[in-house]
């Protein structure tokens, strides 16, 4: 837990500092006809970042240090999902730790292809494909899925709703 | 008044009229309940069929699609994490721990409760005190806007976890909102080249993404227990639920109204204003966000009695409430009617009309909520390798149709895995939302509030109503630092007292 605070932390900083830059070249307030400029809002919502991330740093070490000192662990493992549903997989293997970034790849195919094959045609892969990643195994589910995507797609956005589809 | 309503009763019950009304409300709860539709969205798209209406009813169509979105925005916040509205964020950050624990039904109940004890008491509100509220309002300026902003903000003082992870999630947010045109100098800010930046980064994508698109990372990596349930068992009418948060109903309900009526805030604001004080009160408040009635009743109280409330400035001065109010303003505009001071005089009939319209579609959503979440409550026994692509598509379209980009949709996910990562530390991704809701009006209003006073940053204090606000807020953030520290001393003093010894 304490490696990822830092991680975000430095992450807070980097961001931070680079929108910084960014924002002195916004004109200031003698640049413009108002009276407070583009540049001044941002500004010190950035500053005003940067310092809660030297706070959190500060408050993040005295922590761990409290914690060393108390002799208590920090870091809590992750709580395993547990469904007793036939179509829910194991979460072993390589695959099974990383579905989730299968899954954001899916979506991230999926929203490029609607442009290639259509909204219809993605949305039906789609919804095949995210089924087998999430652990469906039966037929009936998977079948289902697809069917339920599509007219989902086709009656309430399209037809009911008149939603402009991508 | 009297003579109105009844006439308004008159003209609601004319089965045509009536009929209406249902659609409005059935339309209104899948819009509503389907996450990136929102009211907006809905009126939007109605607003072409209303063109060829009788005045009348297209304005109590509009109106009660708008009322019955702001209602269902709840049971997909609750059921599943992906609130179907803005307004019903708060609600998911209580409503869906209790789902976890297997209380979907409860928590529904209380939602549904609260949203037509809200909903009703803004309507009474509305027919009641327009034009007193009305001069109300106009005495907020500027610097009670940009305080007002502030109070809503140190709502992530009251959110337990980490305050300052929670202060940087609000700074975020605000930073967040100020990508995109700067309204005042028109100056292109952090866009990168980039011709989509330029309206700024919409609220749907940020919002569909770090709730709902993180949810469903979350359990494809089998992180986020869940308990099926079998059968949900909405109790709507609960004694001991309605004892326990009868004073949140109460307290919140006037809160909402009280925010409503402010131009520009919206009821989104109120809900989360309404939280932040439900966590004052709360003699208990740690157990927040782990799922407490209370946390679900506050949001919702308020969010739809503000949203009645947003109708009053529409109607006594000509001036939107809130996003959707704004869209309604430009029907009332395309059928020849001007809101404003003299518009209860000369449109008295369709006025009352709607205030009818309203308290029906309140009752009428109390009566069919029941079966309505009874189907899709069911959805929750569906494995989730099924529903979690019927949830992603529905994402995917609600974010597009906003503003038929796919840029927004490419943002959702940007903000999806940030959602992800970020919850991996317990960060208040409340706090990021916050901050892009109150951004525009912060940002704006304070640099308004200069401009009053040629620079001098003692208007803010110099003003009683935005000093008093501000005393609160900074009494707020204050006792989050102060009160764990000093509990901190005296245990460290007892500790070494023992060890003395």
């Amino acid at each position: 837990m304490t490696r990822k605070l830092y991680a975000f932390i430095i992450c807070v900083m980097v961001g931070g500092s680079f929108f910084l830059a960014l924002t002195w070249q916004l004109p200031s307030s003698a640049e413009v006809s108002t009276l407070i400029g583009p540049r001044t809002w941002p500004l010190l919502v950035l500053v005003a970042m940067l310092v809660l991330a030297v706070m959190l740093v500060i408050s993040t070490s005295a922590e761990s240090r409290r914690a060393k000192d108390g002799g208590t662990t920090e870091e809590v493992s992750p709580e395993k999902f547990d469904s007793g549903d036939a179509d829910e997989v194991a979460t072993d293997g390589i695959f099974a730790r990383n579905r989730h970034w299968v899954l954001l790849v899916l979506v991230v195919l999926y929203t490029v292809s609607m442009n290639l094959v259509g909204f219809l045609c993605s949305t039906i892969a789609f919804s095949f494909l995210c089924s087998l990643t999430l652990g469906a195994k039966r037929k009936m589910t998977i079948g289902m899925t697809t069917l339920a995507g599509t007219a989902l797609v086709l009656v309430v956005f399209d037809t009911l709703l008149n939603i402009p589809l991508p | 008044m009297l003579d109105g309503l009844l006439n308004g009763f008159s003209v609601v019950l004319q089965p045509m009229n009536f009929l209406i009304l249902l659609s409005a409300v059935f339309i209104g709860f899948i819009g509503g309940a389907l996450p990136g539709i929102s009211g907006v969205i809905l009126v939007v798209i109605l607003l072409p069929v209303t063109y060829g209406m009788d005045s009348t009813t297209a304005f109590m169509l509009l109106t009660a699609i708008y009322a019955s979105t702001v209602f269902s925005g709840l049971i997909t916040a609750i059921l599943y994490r992906a609130p179907g509205t803005p307004e019903a964020v708060m609600t998911s950050f209580d409503g869906y721990p209790m789902t976890q624990r297997g209380e979907a039904g409860k928590a529904l109940g209380i939602g549904i409760l609260s949203s037509a004890v809200g909903g009703l008491v803004g309507t009474i509100a509305l027919i009641v005190f327009t034009p007193m509220l009305a001069s109300v309002a106009l005495q907020f300026s500027s610097p009670e806007f940009f305080a007002l902003a502030v109070l809503g903000l140190t709502v992530v003082a009251s959110l337990g976890g980490s305050l300052l992870l929670g202060l940087i999630g609000a700074m975020i947010g605000l930073f967040v909102a100020s990508v995109g045109i700067d309204p005042m100098t028109g100056t292109l800010r952090y866009t990168f080249g980039n011709l989509n930046l330029a309206g700024g980064i919409q609220l749907i994508p940020i919002i569909v993404g770090m709730f709902a698109i993180s949810e469903v990372l979350k359990r494809a990596q089998g992180n986020a227990p869940h308990i099926p349930v079998k059968k949900v068992k909405i109790r709507i009418f609960d004694a001991l639920i309605i004892r326990r948060i009868r004073m949140t109903l109460a307290r919140s309900s006037i809160l909402g109204v009280a925010i409503g009526i402010l131009p520009g805030i919206g009821a989104s604001t109120a809900a989360m204003v309404s939280y932040s004080e439900a966590v004052r009160w709360s003699k208990h408040p740690k157990e927040f966000g782990k799922g407490v009635p209370e946390g679900v009743a506050a949001p919702e109280v308020a969010n739809n009695a503000a949203a009645m409330g947003a109708l009053v400035p529409l109607f006594a001065l000509g001036i939107p409430g809130s996003g959707t109010t704004a869209v309604i303003l430009g029907a009332f505009i395309m059928h020849g009617l001007q809101p404003g001071p003299s518009f209860m005089t000369n449109n008295g009939d369709l006025i009352y009309a709607v205030f009818v319209g309203l308290l029906i579609v309140n009752l009428l959503m109390l009566a069919f909520s029941k079966p309505f979440v009874a189907v899709l409550s069911r959805l929750l026994n569906i494995p989730y390798s099924a529903l979690g692509p019927i949830i992603i598509i529905c994402c995917v379209v609600g974010t597009y149709s906003v503003q038929n980009s796919m840029f927004d949709v490419w943002l959702m996910l940007g903000f999806g895995v940030m959602g992800f990562l970020l919850e991996k530390i317990n960060f208040p991704l409340v706090a990021i939302i916050l901050g892009v809701v109150l951004g525009p009006i912060a940002e704006s209003e304070f640099r308004r509030s200069l401009a009053m006073s040629q620079g001098d940053p003692s208007i803010f204090f110099s003003r009683p109503i935005s000093a008093t606000l501000l005393y609160i807020a900074i009494t707020v953030v204050t006792l989050a630092v102060i009160v764990p520290l000093i509990k901190y001393l005296r245990k460290r003093n007892a500790r070494m007292g023992e060890a003395h010894q």
